[in-house]
């Protein structure tokens, strides 16, 4: 238990403490107001005991008020709450402790003062002029009778009166009989009372009045409660010059009349009193009332707020760990709220805020696994050569890899969620690619295996394409296709360099054999036959075993162009110009007989080439024979070569490019522009570019072929000026995402 | 703090009335009576002095005791007034405060007797009781201290110097409960009656 719970709850104990001794100390007051003797000096210690108690209450409510007003403007959850459940809690409150204390009020008014009646005022206002009459007759009757004892006793002398006081005394009936001279001087006394030595003093202003000459009678109470009457008469003394003096007698009265009027006399001083302590009474009820009401009220209205407070914390708990849960903190736990519903609300969050938390464990042990999955996933994806598009039904790109875009030659990055048809739209090959698919889509084909070819601007391409339909589990939704798909371009072209390889070696063994024995039997024929034979027909014999031998050597010269393609790789690779060789060869073509303007645009500074010296001029030699047959009989004939490096970081290479001004390839064979026996020229062997490429292949190099937007041909080849350089294009070679593909 | 101003007003104006109503009648009897003031509101111990008589110091006193309405009121409609008169005897000291050496506290009632119409003077000490015919010489009859025996002359060293203080003072718990309660909380004006402290010396 922290400091701060055990402050709170001391602060609890003492208020509770409070409360019951306010609550004790209003029934105290009420006991106080009705009966004055019980707790005498309390009672306004109790009232300031209660007006301590109302500021505190008051104190403590407006804290409250305005802890809420703060709470309400701040928007803090829950305040709106609290205060509509203390604005309904107050008026209920308030409005029958209001009723009640109005009504209280009136009755206490109306009931105070119905209690005295005038009719019983007056009845005793008489009874005690009654009994104030009787025991007037009865003093005058004594006065009477002592005003004869004076005229009887007038001419004694002062000594008369000491011997003869006690029996005067008993013939008037008094209790007390004394004669006084000036200066209140006792003359003589008597006495009913054994005891009695000095007489009573009679009341302070009774012998004054008398010395005046006028009888003078009162009537007063005693101690012990009885009355008695006080009757004084003056006379002159009896020896001239002498002062007046004054006989005083004491008459008791009865003890059964005088218990009769003090009785009467009680009650109307009981009913005097009150009659006159009716408002303070009013007054003092009314008092008492409003603090009982107002102490009531206010614990009430501080019983509200506490109450209120206490039915709203749990749900500001949950309203905050709502917040939280929504913010994402699942590990929001709420502090228990009781067995209520509130409890078992608060109960159930817990619950739901621990399911939740469990539930997110579990999804991010899954999302990590299927991360993991969808990176080896990607990876594999990246590494693979094939191409794979993964699509909605729509066409919509779902996923790709690299492969894909490097072999359809467009870039897929930032596609994903795309039309496959928005990628590129312009591009010939590409379109072609999502024509095949658009048309097997809107087939309803989801299983399907295709090769395709593709027709280019530089050659075509040859696809082989494989779909299937991805996995879905609600059948009325089908999920979406997987397109893999492969650049077999350069494998068919390889299976068929290698047939015609092996037609070459056929060829070579098989023509070139008998071709000798035929040479030799046609010049043994014409030997033999030449001499003796006539003119006529020896001229005849001379021409056709001349065309024998001259077929037979061009037979022999084809054969060895076959057995030169078909040559297994032995390349010996030396370092040299190229730019030297490239100009040796250009001046040779320039030489001779209907030569071309051979213009050459090489790339100055050109370090040495790692290569075949004889395989590098074979190449050249190659494209520019080609170009000078494909440029024969025009007029106007222009080749251009040029070498650049090209600027690749890992990779050194040199491009070496040939340009004519001739007719351009025919697109018919633009197809198979680099096989065997593939040519648009009349004297061509067709050889001619299938050696160049193979040659350039050899070399780990790349070769591409074309027409000029301007008109006439190109070819482009890329060689490798080193040997690390070749090593990194023979990989790039293998891993086609980052190779050049488009291979004429 | 606990009524309304308006409740407050409207209780001081109800007050009011009734005293003005009170001096009203009282006004009458006064003037039939006597003809003096006993509605001054004020207690002032007029004059004091101490003699010694057979080895006890006695005080004698003239307190002119003037009533507020309010009280006179309440006294003529049957409530009695108590009185006290605290007498202290004090050694004086030079540098710290003074010493009570003795304390003697005279509380008196007076009352109005409907039957026979007279105040009646009760001294509550000693039960001894004194009727006057006016609540004027009754207030006289009060305020005459005479030879009131304080404390014998052999409590006291003669090497010392000594103090005597009295005052008197209308004691409002005794009132009855309602009164109290108003008189306490409302009526401090009206019913807070008390003379000053009047001392002289006493050298013995």
């Amino acid at each position: 238990m922290g400091a701060k719970s055990v402050t709170r709850t001391a602060l609890r104990a003492l208020t509770a403490a409070g409360m019951v001794l306010l609550v004790c100390s209003l029934a105290l007051l009420a006991k106080t107001t009705q009966n004055s003797d019980d707790f005498g000096r309390m009672h306004v210690v109790i009232v300031l005991l209660n007006a301590v108690g109302v500021a505190l209450l008051l104190t403590l409510i407006v804290v409250s008020v305005m802890r809420l007003v703060r709470d309400y403007r701040k928007g803090i959850p829950g305040a709106r709450l609290k205060a509509r459940m203390i604005a309904m809690f107050v008026s209920l409150a308030i409005v029958p402790i209001m009723l009640v204390y109005l009504y209280s009020m009136y009755f206490l008014n109306r009931g105070i003062d119905s209690y005295f009646n005038t009719d019983v005022e007056r009845g005793l206002d008489d009874a005690l002029t009654l009994s104030r009459g009787a025991l007037d007759l009865r003093a005058r009757e004594e006065m009477d009778a002592l005003g004869l004892v004076v005229e009887a006793t007038r001419r004694w002398q002062d000594s008369e009166f000491a011997s003869q006081i006690d029996r005067l005394r008993r013939d008037l009936r008094a209790d007390e009989l004394t004669v006084y001279g000036s200066n209140r001087r006792i003359i003589a006394t008597s006495s009913g009372a054994e005891l009695s030595i000095m007489p009573s003093a009679p009341p302070e202003d009774l012998l004054r009045q008398a010395r005046t000459g006028v009888p003078r009678i009162t009537l007063e109470p005693t101690a012990d409660g009885g009355l008695v009457v006080h009757a004084a008469r003056r006379f002159d003394a009896a020896t001239p010059g002498r002062s007046p003096r004054i006989m005083h007698a004491t008459f008791l009265v009865p003890p059964r009349l005088s218990t009769l009027a003090t009785s009467v006399q009680q009650a109307s001083k009981e009913y005097d009193s009150l009659v006159f302590l009716r408002e303070p009474l009013k007054d003092s009820f009314k008092l008492t009332l409003t603090l009982v009401l107002l102490v009531s009220l206010l614990i009430a209205l501080w019983g509200v707020f506490f109450f209120a407070r206490r039915i709203v914390a749990p749900i500001q708990d949950l309203v905050a760990g709502t917040r939280a849960v929504a913010a994402g903190d699942f590990d929001t736990r709420l502090p228990e709220a009781g067995t209520d519903d509130v409890g078992f609300l608060v109960r159930s969050f817990n619950d739901m805020t621990k399911r939740l938390a469990d539930t997110r464990e579990l999804a991010v042990a899954s999302q990590n696994a299927m991360e993991t999955e969808r990176a080896s996933l990607k990876a594999i994806l990246g590494r693979l050569t094939t191409g794979v598009v993964a699509l909605e039904t729509d066409l919509t790109i779902r996923n790709y890899n690299d492969a894909a875009g490097a072999i359809l030659g467009v870039d897929f990055e930032g596609m994903r969620g795309r039309s496959l048809e928005e990628v590129a739209p312009d591009k010939r090959l590409y379109s072609q690619f999502v024509a095949v698919c658009r048309e097997h889509l809107d087939n309803g084909d989801r299983e399907w295996r295709e090769q395709i070819v593709l027709r280019g601007e530089v050659g075509r391409r040859v696809l082989m394409c494989a779909c299937t339909g991805l996995p879905f589990e609600n059948p009325q939704q089908p999920g979406g296709y997987v397109v893999v798909f492969d650049d077999v371009t350069a494998l068919l072209q390889a299976q068929r360099d290698a047939a015609w390889g092996e037609v070459a070696r056929r060829l070579a063994h098989e023509i070139k054999n008998p071709l000798t024995p035929i040479q030799l039997s046609a010049e043994r024929l014409r030997r033999r036959y030449l001499a003796t034979m006539q003119e006529d027909e020896a001229e005849l014999l001379e021409r056709a075993t001349r065309t024998i031998v001259g077929q037979v050597e061009s037979m022999k010269e084809m054969v060895d162009a076959f057995r030169d393609y078909a040559r297994a790789p032995n390349i010996d690779v030396q370092s040299f110009d190229l730019n030297r060789l490239i100009v040796e060869l250009a001046d040779l073509y320039r030489n001779r007989d209907g030569a071309a303007a051979i213009s050459l645009d090489l790339e100055t500074d050109l370090e040495p080439i790692e290569a075949d010296t004889g395989r590098i001029r074979q190449i050249v030699h190659n494209l520019l024979r080609n170009a000078l047959e494909a440029l024969s009989g025009r007029e106007d004939k222009q080749i251009v070569v040029s070498t650049r490096l090209k600027l690749d970081p890992q990779v050194r290479s040199i491009e070496l490019v040939v340009r004519d001004n001739g007719p351009g390839f025919d697109d018919e064979i633009m197809e198979s522009l680099f096989d065997p026996y593939v040519t648009s020229k009349p004297k061509g062997t067709g050889l001619g570019l299938a050696i160049v490429k193979k040659l350039v292949e050899e070399h780990a190099g790349q070769i591409r072929a074309g027409n000029n937007p301007t008109g006439g041909a190109f070819v482009d080849i890329l060689l490798p000026m080193n040997e690390e350089s070749r090593s990194v294009m023979m990989t790039r070679t293998l891993a086609p995402g980052e190779t050049r593909r488009e291979r004429a | 703090m606990i009524f309304p101003p308006s409740f407050v007003v409207l209780a001081n104006r109800l007050r009011a009335l009734r005293a003005v109503l009170a001096v009203v009648a009282l006004g009458v009897c006064a003037t039939a009576v006597a003809q003096e003031d006993v509605t001054s509101g004020r207690f002032d111990v007029r004059s004091a002095y101490t003699q010694e008589l057979d080895g006890v110091y006695h005080v004698s006193a003239q307190i002119d005791y003037g009533l507020t309405g309010a009280a006179v009121e309440a006294l003529t409609n049957g409530v009695p007034l108590t009185f006290e008169l605290a007498i202290s005897v004090e050694r004086q000291r030079r540098w710290l405060p003074d010493d009570t050496e003795h304390e003697l506290l005279q509380r008196y009632e007076l009352s109005f007797h409907a039957l026979t119409e007279r105040y009646i003077v009760r001294n509550l000490n000693s039960g001894e009781q004194n009727s006057f015919g006016t609540l004027a010489s009754a207030l006289r009859g009060l305020g005459d201290v005479d030879r009131l025996p304080v404390i014998d002359a052999s409590l006291l060293n003669p090497e010392r110097e000594y103090r005597i203080k009295m005052r008197t003072t209308l004691d409002i718990n005794t009132l009855s409960g309602p009164l109290r309660l108003l008189a306490s909380l409302f009526r401090i004006g009206d019913w807070r009656l008390a003379s000053d402290w009047h001392a002289w010396a006493l050298n013995p």
